[in-house]
């Protein structure tokens, strides 16, 4: 740091010369005198009015221009000095290529942009879109609102821009850019008022319309409060004359209409209601004629396709159709429910004699609407009621029959039960005092051909039993029956006997008596006591009959019960006898099987029997030979001439046997004798040689003939021994017997003999 | 020829050939049961019955004919009656022909003792009283004791 004056700063300007800052100060003061002018400008446009000549002048330029554009709006403002209206307008229609051209977007942050820009010479005559003749451009340092550029045009002395006039230029911008800023915000403001005024404005519009309609708001309270109070009133009548009354009174009220009248024709009925209020005598008098009715219908008819239907109403001013009606008629309204009703309503001259308005007339509508309603509601209220009140009326008739019906019921149920006679007439009895209220009754049935008739008292003496038995009483039921004739009660039918007729014979207590006929040969008759012919009403009188109906039934199905009763113990006795018969005709069937059986075996054995005769059977063979043997066998037994069943021969030692050769031998040397012992037929046939015949048949006679000689030593050989008969064995026992104890047969026999070539010979 | 048909089966020669085979039989019987001794040898003679059985035989044989005999006189159980009898003479006439075969000296026994000896015409007159039989067996039916027994009792089944 040094201390001799002021030095300069390193890399600042260079000091500046005293020529230069005498021209300097000079340039300010111009910059601050036109900076004095330019606070005068309101606009942008006297702004720039201004200013141009004023930096023209010390300048020394004949021609210049500046261009100018707000930020938000776009819009641009040129104002020129001598380059002509061509220049302007070529500068309007290029201003914005112009800007986007010096002023890009975004480009203003920059601080070197921040300094306003210079274009020299060629640098400004290169740009076309520049005027011709532009020598030098200074753009404005960008700021919030505004971008723009002056241009310059060449000096009249046509000398180029010195640095010093450029540097001038450069303050002369920054003031005008602070101008503009100014004169910006003193638009806005201005703006600002101008829109405050028209705010005011429309404010005291908006405030004048309010007291309008505050009127008009309050004319319509005054009708809703009417027609309020005219739904209170009439909502709390119901029927349809005090709402006639109190909506003629409110309509009144509510025009302040002194005379008025509402008529009313509802269909179904005959007169119309009425409502006045008119002091005039004749009004109503005229309201209440027939022909006022042909009168209503003709202003009817004379609205055509106006003409009111369902709940609608047309108010008629027409003074014309108006003439007709009684009383000083000012305005009327016609009315109709339904198109089968009319309602005509009218009223005198206002109290000051204003005429209806629109509102008023729609206000007349409106309360019409409100009456209508409430007339509506008050038929339907009367039509309920009625259908209440009938509806009652049959509960009651219900209530009666239901009784009535209830009585049946239990007596159908009591009734059904009983299957005898007098128990019956009791429990019918009874039910009918009970339901008749009666003080007492009897019941009195009497059957052609039995003399006692079937009776049943109730709550009356004792005495009446007795009297009611009698011939008297009895006669009395047969003329009550005469009397009635053909129309007396046929079979199971009953008729109550016309009150007033005498009731000679009868108990005294009798006040009332019906007769029913359970067949055509039984009187019945119920009488009772304390309840008179007249007072049976219909009710009663089919409620009697009813019950008596129910009694004969049962009567009836009694009658039929004993009958069946009876039969059925027919049935059983004749059950009883059947199922004898059955049990008698059972064990018959058995024994029938039983002989059946039998009869069968006898046959089958017949059968057999005589089968058996047909035809040889083994057993009759086997009987026969069986029989034959054991005759035979006790024949032999005692049979002097029976022989031995088996020879003993067969059973005895045989005697010695000797043979051929032994024989022959003995024989040829005669110191035997051979005995044929056969039949003679045999021997006569063939024999050995030398034999004697000795066949057992002839023994004694030959023996004794011929061999009873011999000496009782001698030999004797028998043979003649055959198949079935041992001949020579028999012989040799009997020669045993006869004494020779020297007997043998010869072994082999004759075919022995035979066989060894033997002498045989033949003949006696 | 149908009237010979009808003659020949006529029941009543049927009756009359039953009647007279039944006292054939029993006269056959009177001799043999009289004199069973002489039947013994008859029968032994034929040598056809074996010794044990032959007197046995003589005993019991002529009570059969006589039973039978008698029966088909009667009319009871005729055809098991006849069917022994047939069976009798079947036996007889074998017995004949087997000794006529046989060439044995014997004779008959079938009525008496001393006969002639048998001979062909034996056995004809055997064969011709089994035809008699057989006709009976075929053809009769009168006067049958045990029938007109038995018949009122099958007459319970109508």
């Amino acid at each position: 740091m040094s201390g001799d004056g002021p030095e300069p700063v390193p890399g600042g300007p260079p000091p500046l010369p005293a020529e230069t800052l005498a021209r300097k100060v000079e340039q300010l003061q111009t910059l601050c005198g036109i900076a004095q002018q330019l606070v005068r400008a309101d606009t942008p446009g006297e702004l720039l009015d201004i200013f141009l000549p004023m930096a023209m002048e010390p300048l020394g330029v004949a021609a210049a221009y500046v261009a100018l554009c707000e930020r938000d709006t776009g819009a641009c403002l040129v104002t020129e000095r001598g380059f002509g209206a061509a220049a302007k307008e070529r500068l309007t229609a290029g201003s914005e290529a112009l800007f986007a051209t010096y002023f890009p977007a975004g480009g203003e942050t920059s601080p070197a942009q921040l300094a306003p820009r210079v274009l020299l010479g060629e640098e400004a005559a290169a740009e076309p879109l520049f005027p011709q003749g532009t020598k030098a451009v200074v753009t404005l340092p960008p700021s919030e609102g505004f971008i723009g550029l002056l241009g310059l045009g060449a000096k009249r002395s046509g000398e180029a821009f010195a640095k010093a006039e450029i540097e001038f230029l450069q303050g002369l911008v920054r003031g005008l850019a602070t101008a503009l800023s100014r004169t910006r915000a003193l638009i806005t403001v201005s703006r600002l008022n101008d829109s405050l005024t028209a705010q005011n404005m429309r404010l005291e519009q908006t405030l004048a319309t309010m007291e309008q309609a505050r009127g008009e708001l309050d004319r319509r309270s005054f009708q809703l409060q009417t027609l309020y109070a005219a739904s209170n009133e009439l909502s709390a009548a119901i029927d349809s004359e005090t709402l006639l009354v109190t909506g003629l009174r409110l309509v009144q009220e509510a025009f302040a209409a002194p005379t008025g009248f509402i008529v009313f024709f509802d269909a179904g009925r005959s007169g119309p209601e009425v409502a006045v209020s008119d002091p005039a005598p004749d009004v109503e008098r005229r309201l209440a004629d027939p022909r006022f009715r042909a009168a209503v219908d003709r202003l009817f008819s004379a609205q055509g396709g106006r003409a009111p239907l369902n709940m609608e109403s047309l108010v008629v001013a027409d003074a014309e159709l108006l003439a007709d009606l009684p009383g000083n008629v000012a305005c009327a309204a016609l009315f109709a429910l339904d198109p089968g009703s009319r309602g005509l309503l009218g009223l005198g001259p206002r109290e000051g004699g204003a005429d209806f308005t629109r509102d008023e007339r729609r206000l007349i509508a409106s309360l019409l609407a409100y009456l209508m309603v409430s007339l509506d509601n008050a038929r339907r209220y009367e039509t309920i009621s009625q259908l209440n009140e009938d509806l009652g009326r049959r509960n009651q008739e219900l209530n009666r029959r239901s009784f009535q019906l209830k009585t049946l019921y239990d007596a159908g149920n009591e009734l059904s039960g009983v299957l005898d006679s007098d128990s019956l007439l009791a429990t019918a009895l009874r039910l009918v005092v009970e339901a008749f209220e009666a003080a007492g009754g009897y019941i009195v049935l009497y059957a052609d051909g039995e003399a006692a008739p079937l009776v049943a008292v109730n709550r009356l003496g004792a005495g009446i039993e007795g009297r009611l038995a009698g011939a008297e009483a009895r006669a009395a039921v047969a003329r009550l029956f005469a009397a009635a004739g053909e129309h007396g009660p046929g079979t199971m039918e009953s008729q109550p006997v016309a009150a007033g007729t005498v009731l000679d014979g009868l108990p005294g207590e009798t006040a009332a008596a019906v007769l029913f006929a359970p067949d055509t040969h039984t009187r019945g008759l119920i009488g009772l006591a304390g309840r008179s012919a007249a007072s049976l009403s219909r009710e009663e009188q089919r409620l009697m009959a009813s019950l008596l109906a129910y009694l004969m039934v049962n009567l009836d199905n009694a009658g039929r019960f004993e009958t069946i009763a009876r039969l059925n113990t027919d049935l059983e006795r004749r059950n009883e006898e059947l199922k004898r018969t059955l049990d008698e005709l059972t064990s018959a069937k058995v024994e029938i099987g039983h002989l059946q059986l039998a009869k069968e075996r006898v046959l089958d054995a017949v059968r057999g029997g005589f089968a058996r005769l047909e035809r040889a059977s083994l057993a009759d063979v086997g009987l026969i030979v069986f029989v034959s043997t054991v005759l035979a066998l006790l024949f032999n037994l005692t049979n002097p001439a029976g022989i031995e069943l088996v020879p003993r021969v067969f059973f005895a030692t045989p005697p010695p046997e000797v043979s051929v050769a032994a024989a022959r031998a003995q024989s040829a040397a005669g110191k035997a004798v051979i005995v044929d012992a056969r039949p003679a037929e045999f021997y006569a046939q063939e024999h050995i040689a030398g034999a004697d015949n000795l066949p057992l048949t002839l023994f004694d006679f030959v023996y004794g003939m011929k061999l009873a000689s011999l000496p009782p030593d001698t030999q004797f050989i028998v043979y003649g021994r055959t198949f079935s008969r041992y001949w020579d064995r028999e012989v040799a026992e009997r020669l045993k017997q006869v004494g020779n104890g020297n007997v043998a047969t010869l072994d082999g026999g004759l075919a022995a003999w035979k066989a060894a070539g033997l002498p045989l010979a033949e003949g006696q | 020829m149908d009237r010979f048909t009808r003659l020949a089966t006529s029941p009543l020669l049927s009756l009359a050939l039953r009647l007279y085979l039944g006292g054939l039989f029993v006269s056959a019987s009177m001799y043999k049961i009289n004199y069973v001794a002489e039947f013994a040898a008859a029968i032994a003679s034929y040598q056809i019955v074996p010794y044990v059985l032959v007197n046995l035989m003589a005993v019991v044989m002529p009570w059969v004919e006589l039973t039978c005999g008698l029966l088909l006189l009667a009319g009871v159980r005729v055809r098991s009656a006849l069917a022994l009898v047939g069976a009798m003479l079947t036996m007889f006439t074998v017995a004949i022909v087997v000794n006529l075969f046989r060439g044995a000296p014997i004779s008959c026994g079938c009525f008496h003792s001393l006969e002639d000896p048998i001979s062909w015409w034996s056995v004809a007159r055997d064969l011709i009283w089994l035809a008699m039989a057989a006709h009976v067996y075929r053809y009769d039916r009168y006067l049958h004791l045990d029938r007109m027994v038995f018949k009122p009792l099958k007459d319970i089944e109508a």
